[in-house]
């Protein structure tokens, strides 16, 4: 089973990030794409890696020191699960690879092992980038013992078993529910959503017992934050403890446990591995259609429409990009049930809601339109559109439009309450509702123009498209960016008007949006 | 119908796929187009129906460029490919129902043809379900009335006959007779040389992205079987 598992795992990690694809193509600009998101990885992981640096040495310097390896040990936990949980069941119960693999002579135990270990191979990576500069600034001031080292590396070997394993249980429960219902696809998504807002609200809850914490005696903070994760995520508790008290029963504990509880999964998984793949599979075929009468409609609305089933047809698809829309209903409620002041602290921004409420509604949007994949999500059945008699801006507004229709009902709610919760003056008013509508506009049309600058039309799994093609983490990246500057500027500037950087911020956002609009109505569709 | 001049196309990384490729397809004719696995059929099929841009030469569709305008030569034309992938999220009907929309068929029109090629093709009660529960050969039929319901003027087909079953094919050849006695025009590849002897008038056979015979069928054979004329002139192709 070794060499399954072994040959399983080499095919499914030469399909992370493409990079077999630029290994072996001859199309230079293929080659081309790929440097350049490895490159914008790279910088990213950098960035991280920086940002854990500083943030090691503020709390060394505050005296948190030995606080430190738990936390990050936490915080890189939690980004696994929540993240893998938007993929796990997807990659796990993959049904294209499912059909190819089910033929083959291999086991299915190897099957959900080389699947895992694939995921755990993009999580280790990830593990270490956050836990590394915190490990070493420790180290470098801190002189500690070797076995802090040999600790804290074995612990971060460790680290993505447990996340993961709860992402692909979560996953597993969720597919097979949703792959019982009639719309399996919307279902499963409708599930993943509801799970996700309850980590968010869950994770609202969490903040407000660390701002307890904060407004505790200082000498008193390193060990309620102790407590409070020791409760709240104990294996980071006993990870901090071995590693920074250097007690080898507590890693190996740690580590053995890791192993068997990735062992119970597998098998677990395994189990009903064939059983959810089977129920996915299933296709429900009436063949008792009788024609009536059809209906004409325009090539605007049958495209328009065309873009919403198929984007209702794919749970990763929904579940990924409709997030950015309800955590924007959330904060909206969450500001009127809670007031200002207290969101305020709960989120962790100054002035967040006074003075830059419009532009966080606006960007929580235009973190993943939908754009920013719809072309990749056409796959193989691009040549329907490029053989059709249409232009290519009647492919395109018909893929903006559906984004709007998407985005519309959510940014109504949102408006609204943040409305009633702020009872703003007029202008803040015009303000309240029109930034949101800028940053929309210009996150469905910059995230078409960054799908068609890095297309990835052959994928197996839609995961591959929604949540590890370069164009949206470029499109996500250009979001942060024209939100992240403008916040900037108000939070450095305390003494600028408001008024005048959301007026320049709309004015921006509308001239790139023409202009990016206006430079895609020109491009074929020859991807 | 058909003009194919100097096609050449060349892909990333150097390789060229057709080069110099001249044929003509006129009204009333099924042009057979043949050649072994990797000649360079699909893509100059694909360069035919606008999916791949070529580099020299041009092709034109009733006189019109499809450089200088690709929707009006779309307008006339449909394409089958080999592989009908198609959109697995649709339900057949709503896929016929896009591609009517997308011709502009009127309620009637559509209704009347998707009736007459449904039922030809034996698919009208699978008409409401997913494409995704299709099989191979049902997502090919629906493909071809697709192709059909729009009647266009001419028809490139790639393979056209793998997946389907016999009665399928056989409606599928009296389908194309039928469209070249009103005057339409069909451009096909194919793998099956006897399919190719029976169904065309015409043959173009290309090697290596480049003619190598072409003309009416009677012609090129003089008698013998299409088999051994197409082995004859590929092996004295290869030896040049």
């Amino acid at each position: 089973m070794l060499t399954q598992i072994k040959i399983l795992t080499h095919i499914g990690l030469c399909n992370v990030f493409g990079i077999n694809e630029a290994r072996y193509t001859r199309d230079s600009g293929k080659k081309q794409r790929f440097v350049l998101l490895s490159v914008i990885w790279i910088f990213l992981a950098v960035l991280l890696m920086f940002y854990m640096l500083l943030l090691s040495v503020a709390y060394i310097g505050m005296g948190l020191a030995d606080v430190l390896p738990m936390y990050f040990y936490t915080v890189a936990s939690m980004v696994i699960l929540f993240f893998s949980f938007f993929k796990a069941g997807d990659m796990m119960f993959s049904l294209k690879s499912y059909e190819l693999q089910a033929s083959w002579p291999v086991s299915t135990a190897a099957i959900v092992i080389s699947r895992f270990i694939t995921m755990y191979a993009t999580n280790l990576l990830f593990s270490l980038v956050v836990m590394v500069p915190g490990l070493g600034i420790y180290g470098w001031i801190l002189r500690p013992a070797l076995s802090f080292y040999i600790y804290g590396i074995l612990g971060i070997l460790f680290l993505p078993v447990l996340p993961l394993c709860i992402a692909l249980l979560i996953g597993a429960v969720i597919t097979a529910i949703g792959a019982r219902m009639k719309h399996k696809s919307l279902g499963i998504a409708l599930l993943t959503l509801v799970f996700s807002t309850a980590v968010i609200v869950g994770s609202m809850v969490f903040s407000r017992n660390v701002e307890h914490i904060g407004m505790s005696l200082f000498e008193d903070m390193a060990l309620a934050i102790t407590e409070l994760l020791r409760k709240i995520y104990p294996p980071a508790w006993v990870y901090g403890k071995a590693v920074v008290e250097g007690r080898f029963l507590w890693i190996l504990g740690l580590c053995v446990g890791m192993t068997a509880l990735f062992i119970c999964v597998a098998g677990i998984l395994q189990k009903y591995y064939v059983a959810i793949c089977s129920l996915l599979n299933a296709t429900s075929a009436k063949n008792n259609y009788t024609l009536g009468s059809q209906v004409k409609s325009s090539k605007v609305k049958a495209l328009w429409q065309r873009e919403l089933r198929r984007y209702f047809a794919s749970s990763v698809y929904v579940s990924n990009t409709l997030i950015g829309y309800i955590l924007m209903v959330i904060v909206s409620a969450s500001l009127l049930f809670f007031g200002a002041e207290k969101m305020e602290t709960m989120i962790g921004i100054p002035g967040l809601v006074s003075r830059l409420w419009p532009l966080f509604l606006g960007f929580m949007p235009a973190m993943m339109p939908t754009t920013s994949c719809s072309i990749s999500m056409e796959g193989k059945s691009l040549w329907r559109l490029q053989s059709l008699p249409l232009q290519p801006r009647e492919v395109y507004n018909g893929k903006i439009l559906a984004n709007f229709s998407l985005a519309a009902p959510f940014y109504v709610i949102s408006v609204i309450l943040s409305i009633l919760a702020l009872r703003p003056e007029p202008l803040k008013l015009v303000f309240m509702i029109l930034v949101p509508v800028f940053y929309i506009v210009f996150s469905a049309v910059a995230g078409l123009a960054v799908n068609m600058a890095l297309p990835l039309l052959k994928w197996d799994s839609e995961v591959q498209v929604v949540k590890q093609s370069g164009a949206t983490l470029v499109s996500m990246l250009v979001a942060f960016a024209v939100w992240l500057v403008p916040t900037g500027i108000l939070m450095a500037f305390p003494k600028i008007s408001m008024e005048l950087v959301l007026l320049a911020v709309m004015v921006i956002l509308g001239v790139l949006s023409a202009v990016l609009y206006m430079k895609i109505q020109g491009r074929e569709i020859d991807f | 119908m058909l003009e194919i001049k100097d096609l050449t196309k060349t892909y990333h990384g150097g390789k060229i796929a057709v080069s110099d490729l001249s044929l003509n397809v006129q009204s009333g004719d099924i042009y057979g187009f043949i050649g072994h696995n990797g000649a360079g059929k699909t893509t100059t099929i694909k360069c035919v129906v606008g999916i791949q841009k070529f580099e020299r030469g041009d092709i034109f569709i009733d006189g019109v460029s499809i450089k200088q305008d690709p929707i009006q030569c779309k307008s006339m034309m449909a394409y089958i490919p080999d592989n009908p992938d198609v959109y697995d999220y649709l339900t057949g009907i709503q896929y016929l129902n896009f591609i009517a929309d997308i011709f502009g068929l009127s309620a009637s029109e559509r209704e009347e043809r998707i009736r007459e090629e449904a039922e030809a093709f034996e698919i009208t009660e699978a008409l409401g379900d997913l494409i995704s529960s299709y099989s191979h050969g049902m997502k090919q039929k629906l493909v071809i009335i697709g192709a059909l319901i729009h009647q266009p003027r001419l028809l490139i087909l790639d393979e056209p006959f793998v997946g389907l079953d016999p009665k399928a094919t056989l409606t599928l050849k009296n389908k194309m007779h039928k469209m070249c006695s009103e005057g339409a025009a069909i451009f096909f590849s194919t793998h099956v040389l006897d399919v190719a002897e029976k169904l065309c008038n015409k043959v173009a056979i290309i090697k290596k992205g480049c003619l190598i015979a072409s003309g009416p069928i009677e012609e090129l054979t003089r008698g013998e079987s299409l088999e051994s004329v197409f082995m004859e002139v590929v092996s004295n192709a290869y030896a040049d």
